[in-house]
């Protein structure tokens, strides 16, 4: 079957994808390996909206995220949680930023930095400056279900859950896609958004691998004591930690930059030992859900919590509920400078092939370009 | 033995400077005794720019035992010194209890670590593990001097390694942020502190001698007050001197003596001079020693723990 444009990846990006085009009447499908949509990356992350704070050391970064916050707080606000405090601080030591430069930081890119004492938060000598931020968690169930709600009654557009490209062939104006259910479709458009699969599909192709980093990471999911219920903190920019709210759900999420990775491997397709166990689920070439795998590691809760519980003050207390487990992808160029670049490249024309890679929620916007 | 891990986090930070043959046997010692005893441990090395391949000792080490607990190299710029390394692993670490190791030796006997823990739960912030004699004069001089003036009960020696709580961290990071001396800082916190002392003389480490001297009048200075009274003493002693001279030439001068021309008024201006300076003196250093109090020490009481009856 033939259709205006094919997507690979039912996560935000290609979901969002999918709405743009759908309501422009263009035929859509989209294909997720998972049995539903956004089970991975969308879902499995912090679950930040992203203002800027982050990226200290990546001015161009931090402008563009301010600017996209505004509008997906605009679009989107139905599935953010606004009521709470963002307390961002600098660590004393270890940090890449600290006190002074953060507040020029955030004068700079006019985002909201208010001083507050880190005594208030932190036990002695270990911040040296805490700031009342803003900054919004999403609940990406809710996001799913505003998107599936919305795609329902567009009849062009197809969703298909627990299907993938097996085969990809180029027809010269069209791609002629063979899924892994056999069935054959075709298209002059074709969007690759499945995040850490990125290169999967390059692979598949015959096109060159970005090149990426691939973290397995894990975002622990607590449940805190009164004080901390209403806030969420973020040491940053070193081995630090987070534990902020996590969407609407009551809970917060934990993760911390030396603990939240478990695995790392630097391959264009990316290899990892606990692949063996997996029991055929996972291989380089086709990475499966981490959440779902048998073989995901041991929490990292000891090390993870204890981080935390140095830096915070005692009546911060929280304790374990569960870990969800995810692949991130990092371009390798943004390691020393931090910035989390949106990347969105055309790697063929005619047919048009467009590759999207994105570490963050509300640049999402980026995509409109190539859709139109 | 089955008995139950310990649930406290701990963490080991030690020192590395040029110790690769040490490394192993060290590692194999720590690692073993952390792994018996904790559920949760962490090591983190802090590599002093060693120029040999101490570093790759730990690698090697690591590659052997398979890697089940993460241990973390701290390498620094360039060479440091024992303190300022130390600092900087104690500020990485995350333990609920930490173990100090300035160096690598082995001269302690096995079990020392878990006892040395053991100690601390029983209601020491700071425990020590040191042998009875110190290895030098100079050493033994300075810990002398030390301890007589630093208004402490605990006294300071050549530790082997200690135990310090994350309280006892806490507590000495609010005193200041990044001690010039721990081991003077810890006596100077105010908590409980206790030495497991052992037989015999402690092993000689080398530690680089023109920074362990100024370390050590550093802290003589920081930590005590025999500075401030060596200098108050002096300057006093002086101002007294000036004093006599002063009564002395007058006494001359009215008592109708014939000394040479002019030697009355010379003897005059001089010991009214140097007794104005002498007193100026003793002034500025009693300013010095208020200024060093303010700036240094920026808690003003210490309280070892609150006692309900």
């Amino acid at each position: 079957m033939n259709w205006d444009k094919i997507i690979f990846g039912a996560g935000l990006y290609g979901l969002y994808a999918a709405l743009q085009c759908g309501q422009r009447g263009e035929k859509i499908l989209v294909l997720e390996r998972d049995p539903a949509p956004f089970m991975r990356a969308t879902y499995i992350n912090q679950a930040r909206v992203h203002m800027g704070y982050h990226y200290p050391r990546s001015f161009s970064t931090a402008i563009k995220s301010a600017h996209y916050f505004e509008r997906f707080h605009h679009d989107y606000e139905f599935c953010e949680l606004t009521s709470f405090d963002q307390i961002y601080a600098t660590s004393a030591q270890y940090s890449w930023t600290n006190a002074a430069e953060f507040r020029r930081f955030c004068r700079a890119a006019k985002i909201r930095c208010e001083d507050l004492p880190p005594e208030r938060f932190f036990n002695p000598g270990l911040c040296d400056g805490a700031y009342l931020t803003r900054e919004y968690t999403y609940d990406a169930q809710i996001l799913k279900q505003y998107f599936l709600d919305k795609l329902a009654p567009l009849k062009n557009v197809v969703l298909r859950c627990g299907e993938q490209p097996a085969a990809i062939e180029n027809l010269g104006d069209h791609w002629q896609i063979r899924t892994s259910k056999e069935a054959l479709e075709t298209t002059p458009f074709l969007l690759n958004a499945t995040y850490a699969g990125v290169n999967d599909i390059h692979a598949m192709m015959g096109f060159e691998p970005f090149k990426i980093k691939y973290e397995l990471c894990e975002i622990i999911l607590c449940t805190v004591a009164k004080p901390l219920e209403n806030i969420g903190i973020t040491v940053m920019d070193g081995p630090f930690f987070s534990i902020m709210p996590f969407g609407k759900t009551g809970l917060h999420s934990l993760t911390s930059v030396t603990f939240t990775p478990h695995v790392t491997s630097y391959d264009a397709l990316p290899t990892f030992s606990c692949q063996q166990r997996s029991g055929g689920m996972c291989k380089p070439g086709s990475l499966y859900n981490c959440n779902e795998c048998p073989a995901k590691p041991a929490s990292a809760w000891p090390y993870m919590s204890q981080l935390a519980r140095k830096y915070l003050r005692e009546e911060f207390g929280f304790s374990y509920q569960g870990s969800l487990f995810s692949m991130k992808p990092i371009l390798k160029a943004s390691e020393i400078d931090d910035s989390r670049p949106t990347v969105v490249r055309v790697l063929s024309d005619t047919p048009r092939f467009v590759s999207v890679l994105s570490g963050k929620i509300n640049t999402v916007y980026d995509l409109d370009e190539v859709l139109s | 033995m089955n008995r139950e891990k310990e649930s406290n986090f701990v963490s080991a930070v030690v020192y590395l400077h040029d110790n690769a043959e040490q490394v192993s046997p060290f590692l194999e010692r720590v690692y073993n005794e952390l792994e018996q005893h904790f559920k949760q441990f962490e090591i983190i090395m802090v590599n002093d720019a060693s120029r040999d391949s101490s570093v790759e000792e730990i690698r090697r080490f690591m590659s052997q035992k398979g890697r089940t607990m993460p241990l973390t190299i701290v390498n620094m710029s360039l060479y440091q010194g024992v303190e300022l390394c130390m600092n900087a692993g104690l500020d990485l670490s995350i333990g609920d209890f930490i173990f100090e190791f300035d160096s690598l030796s082995l001269s302690y006997p096995e079990g020392q670590i878990f006892e040395a823990y053991c100690t601390a739960l029983t209601g020491y912030d700071i425990v020590s593990v040191r042998p009875r004699r110190s290895r030098s004069f100079t050493s033994r001089l300075f810990y002398g001097v030390f301890n007589r003036f630093s208004g402490s009960n605990y006294k300071i020696g050549t530790d082997i390694f200690r135990v310090l709580s994350r309280r006892a961290l806490n507590r000495v990071h609010a005193i200041s942020t990044t001690p010039a001396y721990r081991k003077a800082a810890y006596a100077a916190s105010g908590l409980k502190l206790y030495a497991i002392e052992l037989p015999g003389t402690a092993a000689g480490t080398d530690t680089n001698q023109p920074l362990r001297l100024s370390l050590a009048v550093n802290s003589l200075v920081l930590y005590t007050d025999v500075g401030y009274r060596v200098c108050a003493g002096i300057s006093l002693l002086m101002l007294l001197c000036t004093l006599a001279e002063l009564v002395y030439t007058l006494v001359v001068f009215l008592g109708g003596g014939h000394p040479i021309e002019g030697w009355t008024t010379t003897m005059l201006v001089i010991s009214v001079g140097f007794f104005g300076v002498f007193l100026i003196l003793a002034l500025v250093l009693k300013y010095l020693s208020l200024v060093v109090d303010l700036i240094f020490r920026q808690q003003k009481y210490l309280v070892e723990g609150i006692e309900k009856l």
